[in-house]
Parts: C-alpha cells; structure tokens; sequence
C-alpha cells in the first residue's frame, strides 16, 4: 500500500463517520486487472464456474484491454468490507476509490434490504463451489454444466416471503419442492437459489448504491486533497465515473444527480433516510422530476413506425424509467399451478411490453427438461392472449 | 502479498465458453464454408456468427419493442438516431462470433479428423536438411542449453565492445532446444479442375462447385508451400480458361469426357511432369457423357495416362438423387488411393467429399 493512504483511509474513515456515516471496517486488497474482471463477472471470488461468467468475464477483459473500460475497484459486501483495488491506482485514485468503497460498506451495512443479505454469504458461496465441484468431478463436466445451463435460465426468479410460504414468484423454490430432480440436481437449484436471493438487494439499488458511493467520494475527497495538482487528477477521474453516453443510462451518473439533489432540496438526512429504506425503484419515485431529466438530457427511445425516435418528454421519460426499474428489468412471471397432465403452469404479468419469444420458448425448454415434463406459459403476443407449451422436445402456441 | 494468479476461474470458463463456440461451429460447417464473405473476401475478412446455444437463454423483453431511457448523447450515436427516422436499435447482445478464413479452415480441418499436416507424395519427398535439434530464443526451462546460451553471452557482449571477466547470462542470451515442428517444403503442387460446360449450371452446383474448389484449394494450401491452378472447360471439345471462366461457362453442344483428360494428359507429361509437381486433379460432372464408347475411352486414358502421375484425382458428381452415372459406375472399379469419387447433391455431401481430396492412407 502506497505509505500515505493508510492515513488518508484513516482520516476519511473519521470524516465519514462525522458526517454520519456508518461503514464497517474495510479491508484493502491490491490486485492484478485481472481479478477485478472476475470480480466484476462473479460477484465474489471462488464462486461456482460456468461458461456464461466466462464469457462475461472475457467481455470485460476485451473492452478493457481496447480502453473502453476502466475498473478502478470492487467492494464485496460484508464485515470486514472486502475493498480490491487494481495495484496500478494512483494515490489520488486510490483516495477516490477508498472513499467510494467506505459510503458502499455504509450502503450494506445501513439499507434495510441490503441488510437481510445473510452476513456469511461469501463463505456460503465458497462452499457451494466446493459442493459444484464435487459434482462435476463424480458425474463429468458436461452433465452439471447442462443441468446449470437449465437452472440458470430462471437464476432470478427466486422470491422470499414473510410469512416462510412458497411465493408464486419464486420458480426455483417451486422446482425445488416439486420437480423430479437427483439428489445433487436439487442442491444444485438449492445453491442457485441462495446465491440470487442473497444478491438480489444489490440488484434493485444499483443507482442508488453507485449514486450514494459517488455523492460521498465527491464530498471527501474535496477535503482530503493536499494540491492543486491532486485536485485536478480527482477532476478529472470523478467526471469519468459520471461519464454520460458510453452505455445508454450511466447508473452512477443518475444517482449521484438523485442524491444530490435530494441534499440540495431537503437536506442531509433525509438524503440518510432514502439510503436506508429505498431501492432504486422507490428512489425514482419520489425523487426523479422535470429537472433531473434537464440536466441529464434523458430521453425515451423506442421503435416507431418509421423507425427508431426518441424524446425528451420529461412524464414520458419518468414512466419509462419507473417501468425499466420494475422487478429489476425482469418480466414478471409466476407459478400458477400444475395441471391434471403434470404441466406445470406459468403466467407472464404482461404489462404491454412483449417478452422476446424465441429466448422465451428455450427458457421454457429448459424447465421442461428440469420439470421432466410439460411447461406453459400465458403471454401476451400481439396483442392477442396465447399459451406457450414446451414438453421437452418441442414448443407450440395455443390461443388464449 | 497473496498470490492472484492461483484465481483462475475467469479463464477456465472463457476456456469452456471457447469449447462450446467451436462445437457449434462444428456443427454449422456444412453452412459455414458456402458463406460468400469467407470466400471472396480478404483473408481477414469476418463471418459474423450469431450462434442461439452460446446465448444465455432467459425470460426477458423484446429489446426491439421496448422502450428504454438513455442519455440524449447516447441516442444521437445510435444509427438513424435523430428524432423519428429509419434506423437500428443497438444490437442487443454481445454474442456474436467474428471468424475468419484461417480460423474457419482450422476448424475444417479437425472435423475433417486428417490428423497432423504431413504432405502426400508418391515420389521422392523432398526434403531439406533435417535436424531432430533446433535451437531457438524462447522455450521451456527444462530444455535450456547451456553451452549455446553461454556463447551467445560471448558473442553479445563482444559486439557491444564491453570486456567481462566472466561471460555473464542475460534473459536474451538464452538459447533452448526445441523440436522442428513444419514439415519442410516437398515442392510445388498443382491443382487441374476440369468441368463440363455443355449447357449452363444451376445457382446451386455453381455455388457447390465454387464452395467445394475454394475449400478444397484452402486445404491444399496447408500442405504445400506453393499450389498453382489450371482450369480445364470442355463440352465435346476441351481447352484451358481462366478461373472466372471456369465457373461461368455455358454453352451448348454434347459431352465428352476424354476430350478432357486427353488435355489434362498434356499438361501433366508437359508443363507438370511428376519429377517437379505433386499433381491433384478434380472433375467436376453431372455423370452424363457421350455414350459408352466415350466412357471406355476416358476410363483407359484415366487409368493409363493420368492415375500414374498424379497423388489424387478426385472425380465429383455433382448432381441430385442419390444414383450414379454410367461412368461412375466404370470409375469405381478403378478406385483406390489415386482415384477417389464424391458425390454431392447438397451442402451436407461437401465436408465428405472435402475430406477425399486430402485423406491420407496409413502405410
């Protein structure tokens, strides 16, 4: 670690911490580039392996290598807060990045969702790892992997209740309790299922988690610069984590906008309040106007008749944004039950945004081949109701 | 300090993604190697592969019909994107497979199970010099040379004028033993298509005939330093044309097959004798000839003239339905290394015949 930043994570830790903040210890790992594209593609290092995290992994690498990506840091939830920070940082990058880590560790320490992650989740995954492994090795690569290519189909469709009873929403519970599964295909779901639940509050508050860890590496770091010099490199690196226009809605950039405005307009704890109890959803809701749409230049796009249009129709822009963040951009679907035959019965909350059908015909191939048997699904095609069944082997649409 | 190279996960699933790709493409083949842009383009020119198993399959929305929010600067570089006019939305998803010619044939070859490159030659193999030893600038550890990498040490630092005591290693002076992998040149190759142009070829059989000579010429490639090609056109009379010729050429009148191999003859007792060139020759056919007599005549001039000096030739029927011709009834009874038939009356029949024109027996 360069000498100077352990005083400086030391410093900022304290000035966090007068302002309110609540972060756990964080623990500071320097590694190669590498690891953070792994990082990045897992979530958490020592996971389970499968060919779509690799290739997600190499897309990462790729744009990274062609300087279309810069990775300065991945924090892993948890107490202690895992920080990796790439060994080629700056000390100005790595007093940013420090203090961005340290309002993210507030963020899963202090937001109610993010506090139901259960606390050894990391050790958890290790372990499932081991057990994927185990099972790989006793019945070959090619079966688990298919078995995986199945469950990881539905990898969010998972859902937790109060009251401790199976949720319509939660496809994989439903196969648990229900499909014809081996003993180590079961566990297989059962491990799946954890690690999603486990990950989905991060998910839904991506905006505001990045929002909230980018608002308070800005306030920090003001203090903490010792020259002009430093300041202009944290410039310079602060406007390119806010950078608009590489991909189409910078999360970072919007929530930021959101919290800082929150701040502006109510003050620091009700700022404090919304990073307790909110997701990204409720966060637009009551917090996303007519200004923010100005000063980010949002626009709607969407395919007309003649082509692609888009406009910056600010109700327009705020109704799509709230549609976008429903159920973290997933349709929703649910288990409605099991016909006489053994088909196992699926509805699609249609909400006038059609789902892609082929994708869906082959997600339904994939349960029917975990539920050894029929799976339907009521959509909306067209405007016209329709069922889609795949019993394993082929897939076809009856009317309503 | 931890060391992050024993996290390798990233790379073993990119590894198994890899795997995956390739078997998809195996399985594509057929389809693959028609593509126009892998045949005319550039050597680097890209077939941009949209593989369906290599997508991780979901329930999610049709990105084409959905409305999403960007940031405006984000809309104004997207194609057509500026207020309502014709354009794309962005492609949805990173995964296509870019392949190129090379990476195609490597593929072609594995499936094609012809094992490792070794050339065909009936004649003397003429081989360069031949060393199991070679000494190269980079290798394995456990093959260092000691006595080459010192002196190269010596030579180093007596062209940089600087004396030492002792000849001191550098990493640039080690020299390591290593295995001469290429086979070396066995001279020159030549390639003699021959066609019958008696009437004009359906869009089909051009497209199999060009797709099968393009590959086939590929394949040959691997194995021979330098191929050359020569293109035989004949209805009842036969006469050398160029490649764009041989594949465009209608006309009208009868067949006769030894027309042709009495040419194909000449050109290999004269410009392509066997003492200089390793000769291949592909017939392309439709199997219909001028009767028996003609059939006789290039079964004898096939047998006797032109088998003896060449490494292959294959004979292709191109053609639908699955029954032979009257001459490829006679030619079977001559098959065997030198002659190889194929027949091809769609895409699936071309990697089987591929593999004819480049098989090599086990001695």
């Amino acid at each position: 670690m360069q000498p100077d930043l352990a005083q400086r994570l030391d410093r900022l830790t304290k000035r966090a911490e007068a302002y309110g903040l609540r972060p756990y210890p964080v623990d500071v790992v320097f590694v190669p580039m590498a690891l953070l594209h792994e990082l990045s593609a897992y979530g958490v290092l020592g996971r389970f392996g499968h060919w779509a995290r690799g290739k997600l992994y190499h897309r990462l690498k790729v744009q990274s290598d062609a300087g279309l990506l810069r990775l300065y840091e991945v924090a892993v939830q948890g107490n202690p807060t895992r920080a990796y920070l790439w060994q080629g940082n700056s000390l100005v990058e790595n007093t940013l990045v420090l203090a961005h880590v340290l309002a993210h560790s507030d963020f899963f320490r202090q937001n109610a969702h993010c506090q139901r992650i259960p606390a050894d989740t990391v050790e958890r995954i290790r372990q499932h790892a081991e057990r994927v492994r185990r099972y790989e090795e006793s019945f070959g690569l090619a079966v688990v992997e298919e078995t995986l290519d199945h469950i990881l189909s539905v990898e969010w469709y998972v859902a937790e209740g109060r009251t401790g009873e199976r949720q319509p929403e939660d496809l994989l519970g439903h196969l648990l309790d229900r499909a014809p599964l081996a003993d180590w295909q079961q566990d297989l779901v059962a491990i799946v299922r954890e690690e999603s639940l486990a990950f989905w509050p991060l998910r839904r508050s991506k905006i505001l988690n990045e929002g909230w860890a980018s608002f308070w590496h800005a306030t920090l770091l003001r203090e903490e610069l010792t020259s002009d010099a430093e300041y202009v490199d944290f410039a310079r690196l602060h406007a390119d984590i806010l950078r608009p226009g590489v991909d189409r809605l910078n999360p970072y950039l919007l929530g930021f906008t959101l919290i800082r405005h929150i701040v502006h307009e109510h003050g620091l704890e009700e700022a404090f309040l919304v990073r307790e109890s909110a997701d990204d959803r409720s966060l637009v809701e009551n917090h996303f106007d007519d200004r923010v749409v100005e000063e980010l230049q949002l626009v709607v796009c969407r395919r007309g008749d003649d082509g692609l249009c888009w406009t910056g129709e600010s109700a327009e822009v705020r109704r799509t944004l709230l549609r976008q963040l429903e159920n973290a951009g997933q349709p929703v679907i649910r288990v409605a039950g099991e016909e006489d035959d053994g088909t196992l019965v699926l509805v699609h909350a249609y909400d006038g945004r059609p789902l892609h059908l082929l994708s869906a015909e082959r997600t339904l191939g994939h349960l029917a081949a975990l539920w050894n048997g029929p799976v339907s699904l009521e959509t909306v095609v067209e405007g016209r109701t329709v069922r889609i069944v795949h019993d394993g082997r082929r897939v076809w649409r009856l009317d309503g | 300090m931890q060391d992050w190279s024993f996290y390798r996960q990233g790379e073993r699933d990119q590894a198994r993604h890899l795997e995956r790709i390739r078997r998809a493409i195996r399985e594509r083949l057929p389809e693959l190697i028609a593509e126009e842009i892998i045949q005319s383009g550039s050597p680097g020119a890209e077939l941009r592969l949209t593989i369906q198993s290599l997508v991780e399959d979901s329930f999610r929305y049709d990105n084409d019909e959905t409305a999403f929010v960007a940031e405006r600067s984000f809309a104004e570089r997207l194609p057509g994107g500026h207020g309502c006019e014709a354009g794309t939305l962005p492609g949805e998803e990173w995964f296509e497979t870019a392949l190129r010619r090379e990476e195609l044939a490597d593929i072609l070859w594995e499936e094609l199970e012809l094992g490792p490159l070794r050339p065909i030659s009936h004649g003397p193999l003429l081989f360069g010099h031949s060393a199991p030893w070679d000494v190269a600038a980079r290798g394995s550890l456990t093959l260092w040379d000691r006595r080459k990498s010192l002196l190269q040490s010596v030579r180093r630092q007596a062209r940089s004028g600087v004396p030492a005591p002792l000849p001191a290693l550098t990493a640039e002076d080690l020299r390591f033993r290593t295995w001469r992998h290429t086979p070396e040149p066995v001279g020159q190759a030549v390639v003699i298509a021959i066609r019958d142009v008696s009437g004009s070829m359906g869009a089909l059989k051009k497209h199999l005939t060009r797709t099968f000579f393009f590959w086939a010429l590929t394949l040959l490639r691997r194995l021979y330093p330098e191929v050359v090609t020569e293109f035989i056109c004949h209805h009842t009379t036969a006469r050398i044309v160029d490649e764009e010729a041989f594949f465009q050429l209608g006309e009208s009148g009868g067949t006769k097959v030894s027309s042709a191999y009495e040419l194909c003859r000449q050109l290999l007792s004269g410009r392509y004798r066997r003492e200089a060139w390793n000769s291949f020759v592909i017939h392309f056919s439709d199997g219909d000839n001028w009767g028996e007599r003609d059939n006789q005549l290039a079964e004898s001039l096939l047998r006797e003239s032109i088998l003896p000096q060449v490494e292959r030739f294959q004979y292709v029927e191109v053609r639908e339905g699955s029954r032979r011709s009257p001459l490829y009834r006679l030619f079977e009874g001559i098959a065997g290394e030198r002659l190889v038939l194929s027949h091809v009356a769609g895409l699936p029949d071309l990697l089987p015949a591929l593999r004819q024109i480049v098989r090599r027996e086990e001695r």
